[in-house]
């Protein structure tokens, strides 16, 4: 069993309240949510010794300036909505190696109130083929780029857009049992999904994730208390072409499906070993899209898992219990790991997995870059 | 439809895109091809993926293909762009399936479009000073 192992644990998580528009700054965010998690870690905040910030968002320069920190260990992971994961791996490489002793992962953003996402600087790879081939024929947001996986998928398969309407439903379901969620207290029904105004085919508004004011930290540890949550094992993996969608071949390959047979293989696990799954939630379909790559579900047969309330609370895999960046937050992920470790903890109230002892956490990033992590609670 | 003027140009000069963009002003769908091996390659790269050569050679290939996949963008978000619904599409080209080619998909209601569709590409001038040649591409008749 994979817990005879020494492992690297998470060992405090902290957010501040995730809304359209917070007026404070994205630094001060960041500064609230970084002393919660040391809060939550039972450690001084001087007593952080690693950083890992997320490239385009508030430096490790601020943090370390605001809360006088003296850190030994500091590095970017490139790797966009994979990064919350990837840094998982790199946390967990440096305080089990002993480069540091707790390092810090942490988001803070202006997502909804500052500058529109197209507006902002992008930190895609491949530049040149953004620029010379995409730009110029109107092709450059995010939704626009996933929607075309999603079309493809749609037309090798099929898929029902009340599937991912179903998607939507289940992640703003949870938000309401979620008081920080940025949708808490929104109700979304099947008919406000079908006429949400379109975006990028076929994706509509309620398929898209939000953009948030807020931050969020996580605290890795080479520390193994009563609280503490394993990272069990956690891999990464890259698409076919790593920089480029439009020639990969599996078109539908992404990183995330050699990360998890990784981990699987690491932990003579599987998908069915798991208790909830915290999904990076991009857009709907990118759900079902990771839960097939992940081996959740065989290929083309993601729908059936989601049917039923399958995905919900009480269903065969709860998925996003928080919401997700459907509902909770956009947090570039870190959130989803944040709620993987207090659903671990048993602090989710309502919205708690009952006995939750496994949970799977993915990241997807940079067009092509995937992440996966198996934490694990007490009672494993 | 596009307000071609205003689209923004890329550093047509870029060596690794140049004889692409002389291509298209030249009105034809150029992409690469190793010296060495002669596997077709797209987008454009510095080397061969299959045999590592760094020897290219630019060929033109009849601008025709089908349609991979698309999306039809809703609201805008691009220079150049302010008028939607417009489809962005991916096409494989007759010549070399494995090359999807990024363009836009013109002459057709969106709600008509099917993954498969036959299309040809029409070379059209595009930017403040008409210095450069996009391809834009209709149902094949």
């Amino acid at each position: 069993m994979a817990g005879m192992s020494m492992k690297a644990c998470v060992t405090g998580v902290g957010n501040t309240e995730y809304r359209k528009q917070i007026n404070r700054s994205a630094e001060v965010l960041a500064v609230e949510a970084v002393v919660a998690a040391a809060a939550d870690a039972g450690i001084d905040p001087q007593q952080i010794d690693g950083l890992i910030p997320y490239p385009g968002h508030i430096g490790d320069d601020v943090i370390q300036a605001a809360l006088s920190l003296n850190p030994r260990f500091r590095a970017t992971i490139d790797m966009g909505g994979c990064g919350a994961v990837s840094a998982l791996r790199l946390a967990s490489m440096a305080v089990l190696s002993g480069a540091a002793n707790h390092v810090l992962l942490f988001r803070g953003l202006k997502g909804s109130s500052g500058a529109r996402k197209a507006d902002r600087p992008s930190f895609l790879p491949g530049q040149p083929f953004r620029r010379h081939l995409e730009y110029v024929y109107g092709m450059n947001t995010p939704a626009q780029r996933y929607a075309v996986l999603c079309q493809r998928y749609k037309h090798e398969y099929g898929l029902d857009r009340r599937t991912l309407g179903e998607i939507a439903l289940a992640a703003r379901a949870h938000a309401n049992l979620n008081p920080i969620a940025q949708m808490h207290g929104r109700d979304l029904t099947m008919d406000d999904y079908l006429a949400g105004r379109m975006i990028a085919d076929p994706y509509t508004l309620f398929d898209c994730c939000l953009e948030t004011d807020g931050a969020s930290a996580v605290i890795v540890s080479a520390r193994n208390d009563a609280r503490d949550i394993r990272i069990l094992s956690v891999a990464e993996g890259q698409g076919a072409s790593p920089d480029d969608t439009s020639n990969r071949e599996p078109f539908l390959d992404i990183g995330l499906t050699q990360a998890a047979n990784r981990v699987w293989n690491d932990l003579g696990m599987g998908p069915e070993d798991m208790d909830a799954a915290m999904i990076y939630d991009c857009f709907t379909f990118e759900v079902l899209h990771q839960l097939e790559e992940a081996g959740f579900a065989g290929h083309g047969e993601g729908a059936a898992l989601i049917a039923d309330g399958g995905i919900r609370l009480g269903g065969k895999l709860p998925v996003n219990t928080h919401g997700g960046m459907l509902s909770e937050a956009h947090q570039a992920g870190l959130n989803h790991v944040v709620e993987a470790v207090r659903q671990l903890r048993g602090e989710c109230g309502a919205r708690q997995v009952e006995n939750a002892r496994l949970i799977a956490v993915t990241g997807w990033g940079q067009l092509g870059d995937g992440s996966f992590a198996v934490l694990g609670g007490r009672n494993v | 439809m596009f307000e071609l003027a205003q689209i923004p140009v890329p550093d047509l000069t870029d060596e690794t895109f140049a004889p692409f963009w002389q291509g298209t002003r030249d009105h034809k769908l150029r992409i690469q091809r190793c010296c060495d091996c002669k596997t077709h390659r797209w987008p454009p790269r510095i080397t061969c993926r299959s045999c590592r050569s760094t020897n290219v050679e630019w060929v033109a290939v009849e601008p025709r293909g089908t349609l991979y996949t698309y999306t039809i963008v809703g609201r805008p978000t691009a220079k150049g762009f302010s008028t939607t619904p417009y489809v962005v599409g991916f096409v494989a080209l007759d010549a070399v399936p494995h090359v999807r080619i990024i363009g836009n998909v013109v002459d057709v209601d969106p709600s008509a479009l099917t993954i498969g569709m036959a299309l040809n590409g029409r070379f059209v001038t595009a930017g403040p000073n008409d210095e450069m040649t996009l391809i834009h591409w209709s149902p094949a008749k």
